[in-house]
């Protein structure tokens, strides 16, 4: 069932993606993919093509079902460093805004999970298959939902776009099928514990970082995405702009800037993208007042 | 005397904007400011790169700045925040006061916060990470599945990943091996 797939022709994708034991959601390619958004639900040829063209750039050839189990070990092993922040309220609002983004997306699909971890450091994790985490420090400097949608919209363009498959793929000595390999052998012991190498390699990823161009491509994706989502296209360079006046000596950002380029960096990457967007839609007063109730509360 | 009204002026206009008041920063480019947040605005002023703002609010891609004795709108993509230093400002406004809440916990605010330790997340607790699957399996109480419910009036609209994305992981497809930022890492 595993092939490299890393070149594969447009009609075989079209093919391995019909039979795909998944239940894939071809609505949610057509893009917007949720009926709740009012009006978005328009066959879009051009979208759905645009959409399989980023799958074929960037597929890495792993079963979704091996993906996910990945991102399960890996968001174990995030969750043995930090615990979620005790407030279901808040978790419960980050899972409505991350759920509404990722149903802007083709894979909505997905087992997504949103969580607040309890830390002061500024960072935001993803893993493989759609576990989203999110630092209290770096909650504690958003001004707004837009700009909390903005930092999921990021983490969400990574796990779509499979860059923490690819960054573990090259720290394995045989791969990406090192990596499968590794998945399966976890998957078949699961009652007894991970195995010590994958728990050690997903370590070294999130110590070392993703590919930096990922990374400059997830801040583009992520615009993307929150706007689809209807939120303000220029909240995520807003947030990176408030992290590039923080001093980068700062302890609170060691771990990101380790595994992130400059904010400065990214601020410039980003400029070109924001050329395309006019005016955000106005939004709502209820969006602020939700987030100073879920957010402003919690302490 | 006029001076004196300006100075007014400014405090009023200042006590108007508690909440991004104390924000300060500088043009990064040469940008036009503009009497109003739209590109055919009246342009009032060209201010040079370097040029010290007081941003008073943002409004999608546009900050209202004070920069020259003027006040006007300026493109988001030309302002660049001043760097803070290790301590914080004092919080005025609540939530979300910019910085107020790091490395101390939200609320607390005016701590030289470089000294503070990193607690949670940290290089080293991740390393010493033992895997929590009961903590992953408890995350499955917060999931919502399908509908996102209550919306509040967000607009989903249709926008594709282009231009940008595509062009941009072109660019840099080839995993770089080694970069600045991994280099203190081994």
């Amino acid at each position: 069932m595993i092939a490299p797939l890393q070149t594969l022709s447009l009609p075989a994708l079209l093919l391995m993606l019909s039979f795909s034991a998944h239940a894939f959601d071809f609505g949610s390619v057509l893009g917007g993919g949720d009926d709740s958004g009012g009006g978005s639900n328009v066959f879009d040829i051009g979208e759905m093509i645009s959409g399989v063209k980023d799958i074929s750039r960037t597929i890495t050839g792993i079963d979704e079902e091996d993906e996910i189990e990945i991102g399960r070990d890996a968001a174990a092993v995030l969750l043995g460093a930090s615990k979620p922040v005790n407030d279901p309220e808040l978790q419960r609002y980050v899972n409505r805004i991350g759920r509404w983004v990722v149903n802007q997306t083709d894979r909505a699909h997905l087992p997504w999970r949103f969580a607040v971890l309890r830390s002061n450091a500024v960072n935001a994790f993803a893993t493989p298959g759609g576990n989203i985490f999110i630092t209290d420090g770096l909650l504690d400097l958003l001004t707004s939902e837009a700009e909390l949608a903005a930092v999921i919209s990021h983490e969400v363009a990574h796990v779509i776009q499979k860059h923490h498959i690819k960054a573990m793929s090259s720290l394995n000595t045989s791969g990406l099928s090192g990596v499968i390999k590794l998945a399966s052998a976890t998957r078949e012991g699961r009652s007894n514990q991970m195995t010590t190498q994958l728990v050690g390699e997903v370590k070294d990823m999130y110590l070392r970082g993703l590919d930096k161009g990922d990374e400059f491509e997830a801040d583009s994706m992520g615009t993307v995405i929150a706007s689809r989502a209807g939120y303000d296209p220029f909240a995520l360079m807003a947030v990176l702009q408030t992290l590039d006046s923080i001093d980068p000596e700062n302890s609170g950002l060691a771990l990101l800037y380790k595994t992130h380029p400059p904010a400065s960096d990214r601020l410039d990457k980003l400029e070109p993208v924001l050329e395309q967007f006019d005016e955000p839609a106005e939004e709502s007063p209820m969006l602020q007042k939700r987030f100073n109730k879920y957010v402003g509360k919690h302490s | 005397m006029k001076q004196l009204f300006y100075f007014a002026l400014i405090l009023f206009i200042s006590s108007t904007n508690a909440l991004a008041a104390d924000k300060i920063g500088v043009i990064s480019r040469d940008a036009n400011l503009y009497a109003k947040p739209f590109k055919d605005a009246d342009t009032i002023a060209e201010l040079p790169a370097t040029t010290p703002i007081i941003i008073l609010k943002r409004k999608g891609g546009w900050y209202e700045i004070k920069a020259a004795e003027k006040q006007g709108w300026v493109r988001l993509t030309r302002v660049r925040l001043n760097r803070q230093s290790g301590a914080t400002k004092e919080s005025t406004s609540g939530v979300g006061e910019l910085l107020s809440g790091l490395a101390t916990g939200r609320g607390k605010s005016s701590q030289d916060t470089t000294a503070t330790a990193v607690k949670g997340l940290s290089e080293e607790e991740l390393r010493n990470a033992e895997p929590d699957l009961d903590a992953l399996n408890a995350l499955d109480n917060y999931a919502i599945n399908d509908d996102a419910g209550d919306n509040s009036g967000l607009q989903t609209r249709q926008i594709d990943y282009q231009p940008g994305t595509a062009a941009k992981s072109d660019d840099t497809a080839t995993p770089a091996k080694k970069t600045s930022y991994e280099e203190d890492e081994e």
